[in-house]
């Protein structure tokens, strides 16, 4: 009997150290192999494998991972980087200056990379120096290029793999990087069960012995298996239920900072939005304190620059606060003293309660005459409306640049020519002054730059600059150590279970 | 029998070509760009292109199909979305749908036919009133409501079984009562109105007259001759149910088909929603020859009329 009761607590004993954390997705991973990630899921399976040079920490700050420092020349054209000894990937490859070149190789000459697009531009060569330095020669000074090697996409692929496999969708299957977790199985739609990486360079780290990711696409039933345990950490969690479950035991509703700005376009080709007064006048009457508060509950905060306050760079304009009296002087003088009628178009569920922003901006437009018809769509018919056609006066969008930097933002969204510049806003001074910022490669004078070009696109009013949101998601109280970066990454490589 | 197998088996080439030419328009007439929807939020335009490029979205339809269905019986087909082969990631699918679908169908049929028997046999008494009324509920449950009232009492407040995800046997127990306890509604309804029919008829009083026991009467008797309309609509059931029950998939995260070709139609991923869409065709016209040859098997009478 006593024997029975001992082997029942050492396998107790086994079960309660043995733990692996259970993490709810939203929707099933596509691949694993880093710069083929196209969505947010993937992305953060593939942290948790993979690791690049460099990284953004919590509060954005770039920090050494498998580079130890780093030197750019002068000119901005050749970063050099000084590796981390000793690391070796999860199949016994050792990683050093070599691993790094062949990874890039493969990014910049293979057919298919999603985001191949974020290094071909820029790097010219990748050259191995010694065997622990490795030199990116870039075409031209590009100044954000470090922000661009903290993207999950640089993270580096073990040269082995890329020998054995070679072919992008099996190396997706079949992902080997430096990481503290190692892939132990995939079911499609249904779990990815990560294992401890016992070789891991850090030492002490991963405390967690696996990481098992599961989709559930309904949140409800997110906050449920968080709430009933029988899950650590659900993502995406319904703004509407966030309060509730904040009050239940055991669990920790945890509200992160995001890099996501919301906000309605306005379409400058048609009347009246080709007029600025009309522009300004819509910024004023819309009340982004309250919409924060009432439709956000709390989980954003107003915006007053197209670039989100999370990020370095952003630089607070003042933006327009709430002024319908402002507003209406306004329209007045642009001649629309009693109003206009307009559309806009907003997805329903793409973001939180977009829906419910729209109509809510709708009743504060209607207050300064303006009245608005809101119109909502599926995604895929919305995505189709805004980048294949013209045909829209205003529409509501969000944006988080995956580089985690201004230029991310300002480039695509607002630069003539661009596919996403979806008010076809053209300002020639401001384009001069993003691309002087690209080239120059002093941090303060490039802040300098890009906080002008920031007021300058306020000041244009292209948009009405709405919030940034915050995402949030839920643990459990005993799991410590989640890390959140606001390029909407949560990593549990720090987390362990606290009794 | 064996003709008419044949017949019917022949017969699913030209369903089946009807089925991927459907799919195939409709997909293509839908707004939405493939290339646009997977390369994420803030991909370049030159990636965009370089995924139409691959996918050959810019050739023309018929070239489009061609290279579809060439794909298709090569067995190299490609989801737009993730870049794998998209039976590596149909198959399981499809395997935790049929699971679904059969113990959903499994609790209808037994809870269904008990009932409907139960009502019938009992007409217009208490037994009747109550059975029908819980008939009558599972009908007109929405699944979604019903799926989250179980978690609500079973995983939240007993903590009996998890709310969702498919983790251990324990997981299908609630997705599986959801689906079974509407289709009960319907089978027990069906059981007893035609139960209730065949009970006065003449066969039915000369087995009486004989003083055969009720039991052999109603179970032996009666309940043979209403089999046919019961499989008939259990058969249907059982097909829609093999495409997938997407809002019970949705509540509780089950890993199904559905769920899965719904994603696809939202990501406009067509080669995953033509493939996943013939295949659920496909498994509904062999649930209907599956359920012919049933008849066949139950009544003598179209055993005899057919050879």
């Amino acid at each position: 009997m006593r024997k029975y009761l001992i082997f029942l607590m050492v396998i107790l004993t086994v079960f309660t150290l043995a733990r692996y954390a259970k993490f709810i997705l939203g929707v099933d991973i596509t691949t694993l192999l880093p710069p083929d990630i196209s969505d947010n899921p993937s992305m953060i399976v593939a942290k948790h494998i993979f690791e690049g040079l460099i990284a953004y920490d919590s509060k954005m700050n770039i920090v050494p991972v498998l580079a130890t420092s780093w030197e750019i020349s002068k000119d901005g054209t050749e970063y050099t980087f000084h590796l981390r000894k000793g690391v070796k990937f999860q199949d016994g490859a050792p990683f050093n200056a070599y691993a790094v070149k062949k990874d890039f190789d493969y990014i910049l000459t293979h057919d298919v990379a999603y985001r191949k697009k974020l290094f071909e531009p820029y790097i010219k060569s990748v050259e191995v120096v010694d065997e622990y330095t490795v030199k990116f020669v870039l075409k031209f000074p590009f100044a954000p290029f470090l922000n661009f090697l903290c993207h999950p996409a640089a993270m580096i692929v073990s040269p082995k793999a890329i020998d054995k496999y070679d072919d992008p969708s099996e190396l997706g299957r079949h992902p080997v990087g430096t990481g503290p977790f190692k892939l132990k199985e995939w079911i499609p739609g249904e779990k990815v069960v990560l294992v401890k990486n016992e070789n891991y360079w850090r030492k002490g780290y991963p405390k967690l012995d696996g990481i098992v990711f599961m989709p559930i696409p309904e949140g409800v039933t997110r906050v449920l298996k968080v709430q009933t345990g029988s899950a650590d950490l659900a993502v995406n969690i319904p703004v509407m239920l966030a309060d509730k479950l904040s009050r239940s035991k055991n669990v920790d509703v945890v509200k992160a900072p995001t890099l996501r700005v919301v906000f309605i376009g306005f379409n400058l080709k048609r009347k009246p939005f080709d007029n600025i007064l009309v522009r300004k006048a819509l910024n004023y009457a819309v009340d982004k304190k309250t919409l924060c508060k009432t439709i956000m509950r709390g989980l954003a905060t107003p915006s007053d620059s197209p670039v989100s306050v999370f990020i370095k760079d952003h630089y607070a304009t003042g933006g327009y606060p709430y002024n319908p009296k402002k507003a209406k002087e306004l329209l007045a003088k642009a001649g629309y003293p009693n109003g206009f009628s307009v559309e806009l178009i907003t997805p329903k569920g793409r973001y939180p309660q977009d829906y419910e922003t729209a109509l809510a901006v709708q009743s504060m437009l209607e207050k300064v005459g303006v009245k608005v018809k809101v119109t909502t769509m599926e995604w895929p018919t919305y995505v189709h409306r805004l980048l294949k056609t013209d045909d829209y006066d205003m529409y509501l969008v969000g944006w988080s640049p995956s580089t985690g930097e201004a230029i991310w933002v300002l480039d695509p969204l607002l630069t003539k020519g661009s596919i996403f510049n979806l008010s076809y806003y053209y300002n020639p001074k401001f384009e001069k002054i993003l691309n002087e910022a690209k080239r120059t490669m002093d941090p303060k004078k490039r802040h300098e730059l890009l906080a002008e070009a920031q007021k300058i696109v306020v000041d244009d009013a292209p948009w009405i600059f709405l919030y940034n949101i915050y995402q949030i998601f839920a643990k459990s109280s005993s799991l410590k150590g989640v890390e959140v970066i606001p390029t909407e990454l949560i990593l549990l490589n720090n987390a362990y279970f606290q009794k | 029998m064996t003709r008419l197998i044949i017949r019917r088996v022949l017969l699913l080439i030209p369903t089946m070509i009807g089925v991927s030419l459907l799919i195939f328009s409709i997909m293509r007439l839908l707004p939405g760009d493939p290339a646009v929807l997977v390369a994420g939020e803030d991909a370049t335009p030159q990636t965009i292109a370089q995924i139409r490029k691959e996918f050959h979205l810019d050739d023309p339809f018929i070239v489009q199909y061609a290279i579809f269905m060439e794909k298709l019986f090569m067995g190299d087909i490609q989801s737009i979305k993730t870049k794998q082969p998209i039976f590596e990631e149909l198959i399981p699918r499809f395997e935790n749908t049929l699971e679904l679908a059969t113990v959903s169908i499994v609790i209808a049929i037994v809870l269904g036919i008990t009932l409907g028997v139960i009502a019938a046999a009992h007409r217009n008494s208490w037994i009747d009133n109550i059975v029908m009324a819980t008939a009558l509920f599972g009908v007109s449950m929405p699944v979604f409501w019903l799926g989250i009232l179980l978690i609500l009492l079973f995983s939240v407040q007993l903590r009996w079984f998890p709310a969702g995800g498919k983790e251990g046997f324990e997981s299908i127990i609630l997705p599986s009562l959801t689906i079974g306890f509407t289709l009960m509604g319907y089978i027990a309804r069906m059981t007893r109105a035609m139960m209730v029919e065949v009970l006065t008829k003449d066969f039915i009083k000369t087995a009486r007259s004989y003083g055969l026991p009720r039991k052999m009467i109603i179970y032996k008797y009666a309940l043979k001759n209403v089999l046919i309309p019961i499989i008939t609509i259990i058969g249907l059931q059982f097909g829609y149910l093999l495409g997938g029950a997407v809002l019970t998939e949705s509540v509780f995260g089950w890993p199904g088909i559905g769920r899965y070709i719904v994603d696809a139609i939202f990501m406009r991923d067509y080669n995953v929603v033509q493939v996943g869409i013939m295949l659920v065709a496909f498994f509904f016209v062999i649930v209907n020859l599956g359920v012919d040859i049933l008849y066949m098997l139950v009544d003598p009478r179209i055993r005899r009329r057919s050879s």
